[in-house]
């Protein structure tokens, strides 16, 4: 995926011209505070900006098919639709499964986002899941959709650290083993550098710095990307090593 | 810390604000115009509306009667005017029952802001019971009541009006809208203008009325 | 099935308190039943006669348990003061028609305003927005019987399309009759619940969720289902909330179209003091609205599973 001057505007303007690239297989964290524009700029290139914004500059390039996850799965989530029918609607419409074969697939997708006791979650409506639980529904969602690349916006902001870590295994392997790129939103520094290759850093709408995650972290010019260091302590290991 | 911010705003910007919305003009203008006809009935009327004249029943609106005429040969315009003022006595029962939904309503958003953070650190900071009551929490109220109100005020002048047609209301002779709807349905057929245009007076302050709370409350942008 | 119990106790106090409420109103309010039948001619002694008869001079407490032993035990709500009728026959024979203007009314009540809310809740903010939402605003002030003499003018009169009076026995009845009734409850109704529907469709319309299906490329119909299966909930809730509120209408509209349904009964009942056709009449109808409560609720869970599961 290729963004290039990426303007979003409503009544104010609000992306200035932010530019990203991810290349096969890569893992790019996309950080900033909130406001900063993050989630507005995946929204933009899925097609999803809330109402009264639009894209008013720039282009975007997806080569292949993109999927979203978002922060907080209970919303996000059909409330008066069992969880193992809002996959299997999904596998239905991507690949054409007869009602019966998508909910088998649905099935196959919980395995492969890890979820335990498939067949009685599925029944399960989205209140009665765990926030884990549902975030790996919402991931189990659009792998159904066969991506080569997976925006993340926030999706462990909600959850328990020990839940977080949980979920960013999963990520991890999950792009391991299908190749996926990955774009993966946050404010939070250290998770973003457990998880990615590159690191972009986004402040009010506009790109203030990026680079390789090792090389932001050790040598960072700007004095924003500086202050979002400072506000992580411990600083955890990089991405490819294990331990913080 | 600032916890005025929703408070009393200067009164200028809000008149200029009020002047500029077209349903609290609106309302209010045609508030005005009932009121101040309601009021002034007993001058203004061109008859008096007790008077028959039973040779003249049921004329239709002319230069003479401007609403026409009614079975007892009572001009409809004076009738209308002076049943605008209304039977006390009805209102008054009424306002007494709906007073507890409008309580209610008002405790509820009262709790709500209470619960609010600002309350307490306005406690915190030691200010006094009073101070807090008036200060904050009434200037936060204040807006939703008086919206509330009119809506409050239109149903209930709705409802007097249903329980003067259904004869459970004001008693003859007094002039009221509802019966005088009621009594003239004889005539919806073959002559229009009785029932009809007390009616239209009724719709008329409902609608002023309607207007001037939606108004209200765009101008204290509370929808 | 606990929920059908717990749902069925907390409908019985409201029953019992409409009840009580009646009775004591009745009796608080001038006017003596006896008198009213006697006349204005009658003598002191002969209305006190009467009243003896009728059992009007017993102690308040004791009319009431009277009635209400009648009530439980054989079902019996009372005799009518001025027929001697049986009040509960009394009732029946006038209870179908007032229901079924009742059914009709919620009908058109739904096709009015769920279109006209749903309407304005996907064009926000725009013109179409601004145009529905004059409605409840004029709409509010217009008393429903007023409306009923408008259509009664232009359909009736004017048009010559549907009759403006009682029920015929012509092909079609008795609801052609109903019609312009039912047309009038339901703009009397409409103005609030396009309102409050219209904010409820906002706040689904705008829902989280909403993201989640369109990101998955679902088809536009699709999306469409889950976001009308989920403004079902507020729609229904609403409907249940407002029933008591459409039952009064359809009361009132029976006199402007000179229906002979219950409604008509409770005037006349009322302008009588004939208290046991009014008390049955309050029992009935308080049945009625608590019965379509639960009903709705019970919809609504069968809809939502969160209030299942609560």
């Amino acid at each position: 995926m290729r963004i290039e001057g990426l303007r979003v505007a409503g009544e104010t303007e609000l992306l200035h011209g932010v530019s990203l690239a991810v290349g096969a297989g890569e893992a790019v964290g996309l950080v900033g505070e909130s406001g900063s524009g993050k989630s507005l700029t995946l929204r933009a290139v899925m097609g999803l900006l809330p109402r009264g914004l639009r894209v008013t500059g720039g282009t975007v390039e997806v080569d292949g098919r993109a999927a979203m996850i978002f922060q907080d799965p209970l919303t996000f989530l059909d409330p008066l639709v069992r969880v193992g029918d809002q996959v299997a609607e999904v596998c239905r419409v991507v690949a054409g499964l007869s009602r019966r074969a998508s909910r088998v697939r649905a099935l196959e997708l919980f395995a492969d986002v890890r979820l335990d006791d498939r067949a009685v979650l599925a029944r399960r409506y989205p209140h009665q899941l765990s926030g884990g639980q549902r975030q790996r529904v919402l991931l189990a969602l659009a792998l159904a959709q066969e991506p080569d690349l997976l925006l993340c916006d926030e999706p462990t902001t909600a959850l328990d650290v020990t839940v977080q870590r949980e979920v960013l295994d999963l990520l991890a392997s999950l792009r391991a083993e299908r190749g996926l790129s990955l774009v993966f939103v946050s404010h939070d520094l250290a998770v973003v550098a457990q998880l990615c290759d590159r690191v972009v850093v986004l402040r009010d709408g506009e790109v203030v710095e990026a680079g390789a995650t090792r090389d932001v972290v050790a040598r960072p010019h700007h004095p924003y990307t500086r202050r979002l260091l400072d506000a992580v302590l411990p600083l955890p290991a990089l991405a490819g090593g294990r331990d913080g | 810390m600032s916890t005025t911010t929703a408070a009393v705003r200067p009164s200028v910007r809000w008149l200029r604000r009020a002047r500029r919305t077209p349903a609290l003009v609106a309302g209010t203008a045609i508030l005005v115009v009932v009121g101040v006809v309601a009021v002034l009935a007993p001058v203004i009327a061109p008859y008096d509306p007790a008077s028959q004249d039973l040779g003249n029943g049921l004329a239709p609106p002319s230069a003479a009667h401007w609403f026409g005429t009614d079975q007892l040969g009572r001009d409809i315009l004076s009738r209308v005017m002076a049943a605008g003022a209304g039977e006390r006595g009805i209102y008054l029962a009424y306002a007494l029952v709906g007073w507890i939904t409008y309580a209610r309503v008002i405790r509820a958003r009262t709790r709500t802001l209470c619960r609010e953070g600002w309350v307490q650190a306005a406690r915190g900071g030691g200010l006094s019971h009073g101070r807090v009551l008036f200060g904050h929490l009434l200037p936060n109220v204040a807006p939703l009541a008086v919206v509330l109100l009119m809506t409050e005020i239109l149903l209930i002048m709705v409802a007097v009006v249903t329980l003067g047609y259904l004869g459970l209301g004001v008693q003859p002779p007094t002039p009221d809208w509802g019966t005088m709807i009621s009594d003239g349905q004889l005539f919806l057929t073959t002559r229009w203008w009785v029932p009809t245009l007390p009616g239209l007076a009724v719709v008329l302050t409902g609608v002023g009325l309607s207007l001037t709370g939606d108004g209200l409350a765009d101008v204290w942008r509370l929808r | 099935m606990r929920w059908v119990g717990r749902s069925l106790l907390s409908v019985v106090p409201v029953v019992v308190g409409v009840v009580l409420c009646v009775f004591f109103l009745l009796r608080i309010v001038p006017g003596d039943p006896a008198a009213m039948i006697l006349g204005e001619r009658a003598t002191t002694a002969s209305i006190e006669a009467l009243r003896h008869r009728l059992g009007l001079d017993l102690p308040l407490a004791q009319q009431l348990s009277d009635w209400l032993v009648g009530v439980f035990t054989r079902g019996d709500v009372g005799t009518s003061l001025v027929t001697s009728q049986p009040v509960l026959g009394l009732v029946g024979s006038r209870a179908g028609l007032t229901a079924l203007l009742v059914l009709l009314s919620v009908v058109f009540t739904v096709l009015i305003v769920v279109p006209l809310a749903l309407l304005a809740a996907t064009h926000k903010d725009g013109v179409l927005d601004h145009l529905v939402r004059i409605v409840p605003t004029v709409g509010m002030a217009m008393p429903a019987f007023w409306v009923g003499l408008i259509l009664i003018l232009l359909f009736g009169v004017q048009l010559r399309w549907l009759p403006v009076g009682g029920v015929g026995t012509g092909p079609g009845e008795p609801l052609r009759s109903l019609v312009l009734p039912a047309l009038t409850v339901a703009l009397g109704m409409a103005p609030p619940l396009v309102r409050a529907l219209r904010e409820q469709l906002v706040e689904v319309l705008d829902a989280d969720f909403v993201v989640t299906l369109r990101a998955a490329r679902l088809p536009s119909w699709r999306v469409q289902a889950h976001v009308l299966r989920n403004a079902a909930v507020p729609t229904v809730s609403l409907l249940g909330l407002n029933i008591a509120y459409l039952i009064g209408g359809t009361l009132v509209v029976e006199k402007v179209f000179a229906l002979n349904g219950l409604g008509a009964l409770l005037f006349s009942s009322i302008s009588s003091r004939d208290f046991p056709v009014v008390q049955g009449i309050a029992l009935v109808l308080a049945l009625a609205v608590v019965g379509v409560s639960l009903l709705t609720d019970g919809l609504v869970a069968l809809l939502d599973p969160r209030v299942r599961t609560a």
